[in-house]
């Protein structure tokens, strides 16, 4: 019998087919090091006498596993709860540091959350893309009216008259937004009429109803040096982490980022193709972001798999650690700089 | 009998060459863009994208997906599905459709390889 102490309580687990004693306790406990991993074997070994083989469970059977008394709920089905490594320098550092520092009822709600997020992207996406749409047809009204004025068909009033509507509507509409097309101007300075020679007399109109659009698409094009950035930014951690075992998993993370990238890259654009469905630049920027956030996410459950199967020299022997350490390390140091750097390699070697 | 070590080896392997493809894939395609351009003419309008599709897709990045959409009208034209249903197209010369091949083949093997790569890491 299991003698608790205060710190710790019992939750009651029905084995499912594939269970393992180390897969349910790393289901429980996340990722813990050889000793620890051996001690909660005991520790679950000892509260269920039934147990003689940590290996040899079945499905069906109900075993109860030690968890920290401020566990009180289980965990989401299929969700294994990530320990994310701290690494101050990278701007996910601040995300790493909230995230280790949550409790695990704040953890678990993470998934859903994730999900609620997306969809709210999503559908902020849709809603924007209304928004913008119908701002920048009524953006358009003006040179509209200019056409019948010079036509003939309205009075001078009358169109200013219809300027001053369509341009109070847009600031009611718009908001703060309208900072987006006027560069610090009033709209009335902005959406008026050029009297420039050689210049469309609605040219300015046009340009800040286009420029609206231009920062979703800048906001995509971002996304996309991200990707590069953040490949550099894994070398960069190679380079400097010291674990070779760590070298590999930052490794087998970022290809598996870069692959999920290009694989889910390609099947939405083969969506994209068979679905006919039009695409504006809000809606684009949310497949992006979904795109970015699932392979980060398979990154790091890639990372976990790694560091939890394999012996960890992979980063090693591709050549990969040297690579980057000469990238990062080697052309940042000064000959006498090398020269110690090498001479305390080998001291440290033997 | 196939053990979890043997699985996992597979699958680091299968997710290399995911990923080694991948960027080879979008980086063809990203060439292509240029070189596929010429037939935005004919193909970027009406019936064949929308509005809002001819403006989008003109521009980085979303003319990547533009050009996927012209890999494979010229190399599976049966999975363009409606789009390009009744599309007329010259006579393409032969190095457009060798690309188109090449690209549509590997941008298969990406989703295969990703694909199985997703199942193996499911299954361990």
């Amino acid at each position: 019998m299991l003698q608790l102490t205060q710190d710790q309580d019992i939750i009651l687990h029905k084995v499912q087919p594939g269970d393992t004693l180390s897969k349910i306790l790393f289901h429980y406990h996340g990722h813990q090091d050889q000793s620890r991993l051996q001690g909660l074997i005991a520790e679950s070994m000892t509260a269920n006498a039934f147990i003689k083989n940590p290996d040899l469970i079945y499905p069906g059977q109900l075993i109860q596993v030690p968890v920290p008394a401020t566990y009180k709920t289980p965990p989401m089905a299929g969700f294994n709860v990530p320990t994310l490594k701290l690494n101050e320098s990278s701007c996910l550092g601040p995300v790493c540091k909230n995230w280790n520092e949550a409790t695990i009822e704040q953890r678990t709600l993470m998934p859903g959350l994730i999900e609620l997020s997306l969809m709210s992207s999503a559908a902020l996406a849709e809603a924007s893309d209304k928004w913008l749409n119908s701002n920048a047809t009524l953006m358009g009204r003006i040179p509209t009216e200019y056409e019948k004025y010079k036509a003939g068909k309205i009075s001078k009033g009358q169109y200013d008259y219809a300027r001053k509507k369509v341009i109070d509507q847009l600031e009611q509409n718009l908001k703060s937004a309208t900072g987006l097309y006027t560069d610090g101007k009033s709209s009335r300075e902005v959406l008026r009429i050029s009297r420039t020679k050689g210049k469309a007399p609605t040219a300015d109109i046009n340009t800040a109803a286009t420029k609206l659009g231009q920062y979703g698409k800048a906001a995509t094009k971002a996304g996309y040096v991200l990707s590069a950035v953040s490949l550099g930014v894994t070398c960069h951690d190679i380079a400097y982490e010291v674990n070779p075992v760590k070298r590999s998993t930052l490794l087998v993370e970022g290809v598996a980022s870069v692959g999920a990238g290009a694989f889910l890259g390609l099947g939405a654009g083969y969506s994209l193709l068979l679905l006919a469905t039009p695409v504006g630049w809000t809606a684009a920027l949310a497949i992006g972001v979904s795109i970015a956030v699932a392979s980060y996410a398979f990154g790091k459950k890639m990372g976990q798999t790694y560091e939890r199967t394999a012996d960890g020299d992979l980063s090693d022997s591709l050549g990969v650690s040297e690579l980057c350490s000469t990238i990062f390390i080697d052309r940042n140091k000064t000959p006498i700089e090398k020269r110690l750097l090498s001479n305390t390699q080998e001291y440290i070697a033997p | 009998m196939i053990d979890n070590k043997m699985l996992f080896d597979i699958m680091m392997v299968l997710l290399f060459v995911c990923a080694l493809l991948g960027v080879s894939t979008w980086s063809a395609i990203f060439l292509l863009s240029f070189y596929f351009k010429r037939f935005d003419n004919l193909l970027l309008k009406s019936p064949y994208f929308n509005e809002s599709e001819q403006i989008n897709y003109k521009e980085f990045p979303l003319s990547q997906y533009k050009t996927l959409m012209y890999i494979s009208l010229f190399s599976f034209r049966s999975m363009t599905g409606k789009r390009f249903k009744d599309a007329q197209l010259p006579e393409l010369e032969t190095n457009v459709v060798i690309l188109s091949y090449t690209v549509s083949i590997m941008s298969f093997l990406v989703l295969a390889t990703g694909l199985a790569t997703l199942i193996l890491l499911l299954i361990l």
